[in-house]
């Protein structure tokens, strides 16, 4: 399997955040993994890069144990992400931000920048290389991120709630952005997120994480008419918004 | 896409010619007007200026915050006199046993940096500088103890030469951290200050990053002191001291933190100092670095940005603005 987690578990204390874990995702595929807050999504990310060794269990990607492996080392195998929470690099510039994702590929600044420069156009931040990131409004700030992170050139991306904060047409442009990643680069995708329409509209198939548990899998449409899942959304007003726009 | 990285060149180049010039310019009124006074606090200001981009380099970029960073200085100074003065090397080697030893030290600091944060840094760094004081003082054969050791006249180099490398010194390490903030190493040293964690996960290796900084700090400190020693032609323990320490950081805080301007800017504040000392009655001259704390202390409150903000706002064409304006006309 090209990315596996298996009965993976980690716990900060007395808090079990992740439980007996297992996931697969394919070369090219488009995952998602919701659940409510404070479910164990984030933590599951930082596991898988290299920010929290997990208890037990193991992760393997490309056929190499990366259980262990540090974030750094995580990157250069080719799994790169997105944080929920980011503040990037605000004394750097756009360009010198994406450059920090180059360098993951090419030592050479010659080599470094054509790359950050294709990544900044990918994006469409074009023209605003030489601009602070604390000059970026919040949706070209996400962008950039994701610049950053398309410069490291994963073979699979995880995105933290990269579509929370964003108004409506900026959702569709991102998702478009997205999308693209997927078909252009051949990017596999693991995504958090709580716009569900977004899981909806991208992915093959979605887990559901839920008190550090995972719930359910399946298609969009198998998941999301679950009866579990329903139970476990009760009164999330993001998941009637969501169904509500499939049906 | 050619011209664009023209155009980065040039702007790169652009404010670096500046400082040359400016330093040349000052390089050849001071041997020509000025006595043995005045090219005695011209090349102490270059010294602070080596030592600030030095300083700068580790704490303003890389966000390590060096407080003992005589102690680079001092390890300098003593591998250049230990090995002129008791081993009768050449100078060349004394400057690098002096390298040497502060590659060392540094890789050691660099990897207390790597692990230990903010406080704890700052408690390692005082508790080894604190040990080298001591050693300094305490392996008298070696080192010369409280008195320290004089070089042999053999080595006394005239006034201008000093004043000359001095000079050149200072240009190089000025051109020297420009070219690094502009480079990989910059980048990632800025990078792994504003946001380590976002850093890993773009695959630097912060660990290694920071380690590097420290040692490439360490060395300009090095520089600096080697060049102090054959200037003054001894050593002695007071080169670890944190006076030394505390002006190096005031230099580049006043100047402007992070910026390659910083350190230039700052080192009138050494000029101003060695003035007010060669005026004041030698039994108060201690207390000088009162006036580097008051400094601080006003800056802090009215600049926290540095004497190149002052600068900025009334107009001065510094690098962050010149930077600005070229790329909006694009
Ligand atoms: N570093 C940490 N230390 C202690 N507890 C944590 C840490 N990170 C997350 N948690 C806890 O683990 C649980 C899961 O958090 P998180 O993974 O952020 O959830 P989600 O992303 O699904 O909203 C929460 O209860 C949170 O408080
Ligand atoms: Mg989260």
């Amino acid at each position: 399997m090209f990315f596996e987690m298996s009965n993976v578990t980690k716990s900060f204390g007395g808090l079990v955040a992740n439980k007996d874990i297992s996931v697969e995702i394919a070369e090219g595929e488009i995952v998602g993994l919701i659940g409510p807050n404070g479910a164990g999504k984030s933590t599951m990310f930082k596991t898988v890069t290299g920010f929290h060794i997990p208890d037990s269990g193991s992760i393997s990607f490309g056929g190499k144990d990366i259980t262990k492996y540090e974030p750094n080392k995580i990157c250069q195998v080719g799994i790169s992400c997105t944080f929920q929470k980011s503040q990037l690099f605000s004394a750097l510039t756009l360009e010198e931000s994406v450059l920090v994702g180059a360098y993951c590929r090419h030592k050479r600044k010659s080599q470094a920048l054509p790359l950050a420069h294709r990544m900044i156009e990918f994006v469409g931040l074009g023209g605003k290389e030489e601009v602070k990131i604390s000059k970026l409004n919040m949706f070209e700030r996400k962008k950039a991120e994701l610049a950053a992170a398309l410069a490291t050139e994963p073979k699979l991306l995880l995105l933290d709630e990269l579509f929370a904060g964003l108004v409506p047409t900026e959702v569709e442009l991102m998702l478009e952005l997205v999308k693209k990643i997927n078909e252009e680069f051949g990017t596999a995708l693991f995504i958090v997120e709580h716009v569900l329409r977004v899981i909806m509209g991208i992915c093959t198939k979605v887990y559901v994480l839920e008190y550090g548990q995972l719930i359910a899998v399946g298609t969009p449409e198998e998941v999301t008419s679950s009866e579990v899942v329903i139970k476990a959304y009760l009164g999330d007003d993001d998941f009637y918004a969501a169904t509500d726009i499939k049906s | 896409m050619r011209s664009d990285n023209l155009l980065r060149r040039e702007r790169l180049l652009h404010p670096l010619t500046a400082v040359s010039l400016a330093l040349v310019i000052l390089a050849a009124f001071v041997p020509i007007f000025g006595d043995r006074l005045m090219m005695n606090i011209a090349i102490m200001a270059m010294i602070y200026i080596i030592l600030g981009h030095s300083w700068n380099l580790l704490t303003g970029l890389a966000g390590m915050f060096s407080i003992t960073h005589a102690l680079f200085f001092g390890l300098g100074v003593y591998g250049m006199s230990i090995s002129v003065a008791k081993f009768h090397l050449p100078i060349i080697a004394g400057l690098l046993v002096g390298l040497l030893i502060n590659i060392v030290m540094s890789a050691i600091v660099g990897m207390i940096g790597s692990k230990l944060s903010g406080l704890y840094f700052v408690m390692a760094q005082v508790g080894l500088s604190q040990t080298i004081y001591t050693l300094s003082i305490q392996l008298f054969p070696l080192t010369g103890g409280v008195t320290g050791l004089s070089m042999p006249r053999e080595y006394l180099m005239d006034k201008s030469t000093l004043y000359w490398i001095a000079l050149i010194l200072a240009i190089l390490t000025t051109l020297a951290f420009a070219f690094i903030r502009k480079s990989r190493m910059g980048t990632m040293f800025v990078a792994l200050k504003e946001n380590p964690d976002l850093s890993l996960s773009l695959g630097s290796n912060v660990g290694k990053w920071r380690i590097m900084a420290t040692v490439m700090s360490a060395s300009m400190a090095s520089l600096a002191g080697s060049f102090y020693a054959l200037f003054m032609m001894s050593n002695n323990p007071e080169v670890f001291s944190m006076v030394i320490s505390l002006k190096i950081i005031i230099v580049v805080i006043v100047g402007g933190i992070g910026s390659v301007w910083g350190p230039i800017v700052g080192s009138s504040l050494v000029v101003m100092d060695e003035l007010i000392r060669g005026i004041m009655p030698t039994t108060m001259a201690p207390f000088s670095v009162i006036i580097y704390a008051l400094v601080l202390i006003i800056m802090a409150i009215r600049h926290p940005e540095g004497l190149i903000s002052i600068g900025r706002s009334i107009g001065l064409k510094l690098e962050g603005k010149s930077m600005k304006k070229v790329s909006i006309s694009k």
